[in-house]
């Protein structure tokens, strides 16, 4: 349940998912792909804009757990109305301290990613999902799928 | 440094790469990617018209070391005006003798080598070059996208 009180800055910086795609999780924040797209999540999901997206399931959990970083925590944060830059920064501190280049090659491993790379059960959901995308071009990378479902493809 | 001496052939095949690209890495000379860039880099060097590109870079290199070529002796023939057909020529002369699936497969290999495939010195270049010179949007699929997109080939 949510407990946090929410802030008219949130309430001016979260999206309403409900009429606009969060961003594309190619975007970096902190040095960390995904992060832009879990902070539009989290936002939309306080305020009551989060529509069909989910906050802190699947994806977002791969950023949560190489960050070390409490998804609560990280919504706690963002509740207060804390603009990109001031996540960015409170990002920086509460991760696990890692070399750039950690980090780096972590995105890479996530942006080059394939659906055969998935574990079987994600291949299973997403293959149902894949189909009904648009056809003008194919699915190279998992991370097309949401940026082919977003229009940004 | 080079010491090649150049000729008016070469002047007149060189690319002012202030102003041109160099050929994209996917373009093929004597059989090898890389090598039109390559050979394009290096005529422009000797020409003192290169800008800001480097000729015996990185990739470079990959194509110098595989084909077991010296960048000096290819620089050496290049300044003297060969033609593409000339230096194709050559490259076949003078690098490894292989079986040609060999080379197929070591194109294939480059042309579809994604970046985190790349050494971590070359990714850690690459997350801050990339955001620089590529728009907004435009998803890199391949290591060579790189040279493709800054250099509005794709």
């Amino acid at each position: 349940m949510l407990t946090h009180v929410i802030s008219e800055k949130l309430k001016d910086l979260a999206p309403d998912l409900t009429q606009v795609p969060p961003r594309s999780p190619r975007e970096t924040l902190a040095g960390y792909i995904i992060a832009p797209r879990i902070l539009d999540k989290c936002r939309a999901e306080l305020t009551g804009t989060l529509g069909e997206y989910w906050f802190n399931k699947f994806m977002d959990r791969l950023f949560f757990d190489f960050t070390g970083i409490d998804a609560q925590a990280f919504q706690a944060f963002v509740a207060t109305g804390a603009t990109d830059e001031e996540v960015a920064e409170w990002i920086g501190q509460q991760a696990q301290p890692r070399e750039t280049v950690e980090i780096v090659k972590w995105n890479n491993q996530l942006r080059y990613a394939t659906l055969q790379d998935l574990p079987e059960d994600i291949q299973l959901f997403l293959d149902g999902f894949v189909v009904k995308l648009p056809t003008h071009r194919p699915v190279y990378h998992v991370f097309d799928i949401f940026d082919l479902d977003e229009g940004r493809l | 440094m080079s010491t090649a001496t150049v000729s008016d052939k070469l002047k007149s095949l060189a690319k002012d790469l202030t102003k041109d690209f160099p050929r994209s890495p996917r373009e093929t000379l004597g059989g090898y990617v890389i090598a039109g860039r390559t050979l394009d880099k290096c005529r422009s060097t000797l020409a003192g018209i290169n800008g800001e590109y480097h000729f015996n870079c990185a990739l470079d290199k990959i194509f110098f070391e595989f084909a077991g070529i010296s960048a000096e002796d290819f620089q050496n023939f290049v300044a003297t005006g060969a033609t593409d057909e000339e230096v194709g020529a050559w490259i076949t002369q003078h690098g490894k003798t292989r079986e040609r699936i060999e080379l197929v497969k070591w194109n294939n290999q480059w042309r579809y080598t994604t970046i985190r495939e790349l050494p971590d010195g070359i990714q850690l270049y690459l997350e801050d070059y990339i955001p620089q010179v590529i728009p907004k949007g435009r998803v890199i699929y391949h290591f060579f996208d790189v040279y493709d997109i800054e250099e509005k080939r794709l």
